[in-house]
């Protein structure tokens, strides 16, 4: 039997004023899954994603959710979860309220809501918070409400508009293992976009890059941040690029490595729980880390630079 | 792809049919009927030059007054705040008559020009002082402390700041100010007399007093009528088409020029002495405890009660229906074109909608209903701009949150909007409930004895030259419009939600 996607978006575009803000997007989301769309600000990360709850119609493309083309269906009828980048609590109702909104619209019995309330809120940690207001919770509890407002629909898949940006890194670190943790035992599909690398590597099971409205690359976690097929996607992850011959390569920070036949001049060098430095070769400038101490003299290595296409 | 019907172009498209289209082409078909006389391209070119003259003068002057006063409020961060704000408010909201007659016991019955603009002045003024303290006030605190460690002065900080944001809200104001006074009519009919009448002045003459002048009856009000329209839409256009930006200015950083606290207050008393002055001298001149109800009740052969139902009647009625109607069309309003059908009644003076409407509806429906549905146009662009304001304000992550969960739009404006904005909503039932019991020109054009409400008594009192009548009624009436706006501001603050 041929396992449908969860979501497939085909060849969505969007233009404002003039301007392409998504063109001809397309990607699919597999059975619990979360999928990250990684781009920068301006890439068209939040545009697709209101396209795909419906906040937005696109100009041309389907989208489909379990086979079945949602594109001209409302918003209210997708049952699609969307945590904001500012999650968009209710302000006027507390937190109990807040989680059971979407519940009552779903279920008379009052049983079944203040049960399944109190399940979440268990579940996530923020029972003793049910009567507080979302004025009076911490960054990192207002993101827990936010979850658990959107998990007890039983949404088909979750959008989440960069969540974490306003958390601070500790909480940040720890709200990733949360909603990694959500996916298991909810057994939820998520879209996910950022524009950070690290939410990418600790969530992502796919990685679709997202650049200026386009889709650079899509594909599983591994291949896209190892092997990346342009000069704008290893650009967007971070690598070093630079130029041998006629071939352009690209070598992340992390595999650059110290001893070898590339002479360097150290431009800057930090020392921390990595060290990090900047460095300037015949083939550019290029920034590693290592767990070793860098002597210009050691000089580098660039053999895991990777061919470009 | 799957692409669905525009239903709020069906609503507004509709909405815009009957309210605005079908009492224009009315209006057309009799203009085109007139057959102008000399005396009356005098009386047409008299009127305009007035209007003109009138709107110039007045808008320069309250612009700068409004300004000033606008950047005192900023600047100003006391517990008296909010009691100026409403205060200002209130004079916006009072009816015109009620400041004509303010006018009148400060100078007598002089009729000069410079005491229409001191009127036109302190009717409008506050009004732009109170939106370019909106826009100003929004100024993000953040920006000025930057520029404050940046080396800008005090000075600095008001020009290149505060007052650039101010100027979005006074010019907002001052075309506000410009259209209204253009349409001006109490002020020139009551402290005017005849060499000042406005082109609105001149549509109700023609109507009510000399409705035979031309062959066609109302021909000639109906071409000054669409000749005011005509004058009118490219300062609407502006008014429409500017957004001043009102945002909610949350942080909690302390106000950078709080040590002007002092000056500042004493300024806003100084303002608002000066446009309280014509409502403090009625009181003074004729004070309340000398008033004869059956002397009234006599001159006007309707009782007073009579005239306060019907006053409240037509105001509660059209407020509701107008609050109701705004609902629907602020949810149902996305794109820009049908936020331009739903202010489009805006083109309408109040005598040239009561004139239109005359017109369409007059021989059909009762005249209490005629005024009713005049009195919902008459308020529901406001309304609707009001309200749409407030709505904007809510992050869209709310709104569309509720919409996400499987909410409907009319179910996610009841539960996740309105709780946010009840304070809003509260202020606007009160604005659009003193405005519409304070409506005189539009209701003295179509009135009849059974349906006259308490501006046209005292207008008809004032006629009747019973001057002492005339204020004592209008005393009563301020003070009706005191404890409504009061009443119905407490409803609005009342209920459960929204303690954060």
């Amino acid at each position: 039997m041929v396992q449908l996607d969860k979501l497939r978006v085909e060849g969505i575009s969007i233009s404002v004023g003039g301007e392409h803000v998504l063109r001809n997007v397309s990607f699919s989301l597999r059975d619990g899954e979360i999928k990250i769309i990684l781009g920068a600000s301006g890439s068209g990360k939040t545009s697709t994603l209101n396209t795909i709850a419906g906040i937005i119609k696109p100009d041309s493309g389907s989208i489909f959710k379990d086979g079945k083309d949602i594109t001209g269906q409302d918003i209210d009828k997708r049952n699609i979860g969307f945590v904001f980048q500012d999650l968009g609590l209710f302000y006027s109702m507390n937190v109990a309220e807040n989680i059971a909104y979407g519940l009552r619209l779903r279920t008379k019995d009052i049983g079944e809501i203040n049960r399944r309330v109190s399940d979440i809120s268990r579940e996530l940690t923020i029972e003793e918070h049910l009567h507080k207001f979302p004025a009076q919770l911490s960054g990192g509890e207002k993101q827990l409400v936010s979850l658990a407002r959107t998990l007890i629909t039983d949404p088909d898949l979750i959008l989440m508009d960069e969540p974490l940006s306003s958390l601070d890194s500790f909480l940040r670190n720890n709200m990733r293992w949360y909603i990694k943790d959500i996916r298991r035992k909810f057994n939820v599909s998520i879209i996910y976009v950022t524009h950070d690398l690290a939410d990418a590597e600790i969530l992502g099971d796919s990685i679709a890059i997202l650049n200026e409205g386009t889709i650079l690359a899509d594909g599983d976690k591994a291949s896209i941040l190892n092997s990346p097929m342009s000069i704008e996607v290893a650009r967007i992850l971070g690598y070093n690029l630079y130029r041998v011959g006629e071939r352009n390569y690209a070598i992340h920070p992390s595999r650059v490595l110290i001893g070898g036949p590339v002479k360097i001049k150290i431009l800057f060098g930090e020392s921390g729980l990595k060290n990090n430095y900047l460095v300037d070769t015949e083939f550019g400038r290029i920034n590693l880390t290592s767990d070793q101490q860098l002597n210009e003299e050691d000089g580098i290595s660039l053999e895991r630079g990777l061919p470009l296409p | 792809m799957n692409r669905k019907v525009t239903y709020p172009l069906v609503y507004t498209g509709g909405y815009a049919f009957i309210v605005v289209i079908i009492p224009l082409t009315f209006l057309i078909y009799y203009a085109i009927h007139v057959s102008p006389t000399q005396l009356f391209i005098h009386v047409l070119a008299e009127s305009v030059k007035q209007s003109f003259l009138q709107a110039t003068v007045s808008t320069v002057i309250s612009l700068g007054i409004g300004l000033i006063f606008g950047l005192l409020l900023i600047v100003y961060n006391g517990r008296m705040k909010s009691v100026i704000i409403s205060l200002l408010l209130v004079t916006y909201v009072l009816p015109g008559i009620i400041m004509a007659l303010g006018i009148i016991s400060l100078f007598g019955f002089s009729s000069r020009f410079w005491e229409i603009i001191y009127g036109n002045v302190v009717y409008n003024s506050p009004m732009i002082a109170v939106l370019a303290y909106s826009t100003g006030n929004s100024t993000s605190i953040r920006e000025i402390y930057s520029a404050k460690t940046l080396g800008a002065s005090d000075s600095k900080i008001i020009t290149g700041f505060y007052l650039q944001n101010s100027l979005r809200g006074g010019l907002l104001g001052g075309i506000l100010t410009f259209i209204l006074t253009f349409e001006g009519f109490s002020l020139p009919l009551i402290v005017g007399g005849p060499p000042y009448s406005t082109v609105e002045v001149m549509i109700y003459e023609f109507k009510s007093i000399f409705p035979s002048f031309a062959q066609f009856p109302f021909s000639t009000a109906s071409l000054l009528g669409l000749l005011q329209i005509a004058i009118l839409v490219v300062p609407l256009f502006f008014y429409l088409s500017i957004n001043a930006g009102f945002r909610r200015n949350d942080s909690v950083l302390p106000l950078p020029l709080r040590r002007y606290n002092k000056i500042a207050l004493a300024g806003l008393v100084i303002f608002l002495a000066f446009i309280l002055m014509p409502l403090f001298g009625m009181f003074i001149k004729y004070p309340l405890w000398q008033l004869s109800v059956s002397a009234i009740t006599t001159r006007l052969q309707i009782s007073i009660p009579f005239l306060l139902g019907n006053t409240v009647i037509f105001s509660f009625a059209s407020t509701f229906i107008a609050f109701l109607m705004s609902i629907v069309l602020i949810i149902y309003r996305p794109s820009l074109r049908n936020q331009f059908l739903i202010l489009l009644p805006l083109i309408f003076s109040p005598v040239t909608l009561a004139l239109s409407y005359f017109l369409v509806y007059g021989e059909h429906v009762p005249t209490s209903i005629l005024i009713t549905l005049i009195f919902t146009v008459v308020v529901i662009p406001l309304n609707i701009r009001m309200m749409a304001q407030a709505v904007e304000t809510i992050p869209p992550s709310e709104t569309y949150s509720s919409r996400t969960l499987g909410d409907s739009p009319l179910s996610t404006f009841f539960r996740v909007q309105l709780p946010r904005i009840k304070w809003e909503i509260s202020t606007v039932l009160s604005l659009m409930f003193i405005t519409v019991m304070g409506e005189f020109s539009s209701i003295v054009t179509v009135y009849t004895p059974s349906t006259m409400t308490i501006t046209v008594g005292i207008y008809k009192l004032l006629l009747l030259k019973d001057i002492g009548g005339t204020y004592y009624l209008t005393e009563i009436f301020l003070i009706v419009i005191f404890i409504s706006s009061f009443i119905i501001n407490q409803l609005g603050k009342s209920g459960s939600v929204g303690q954060t």
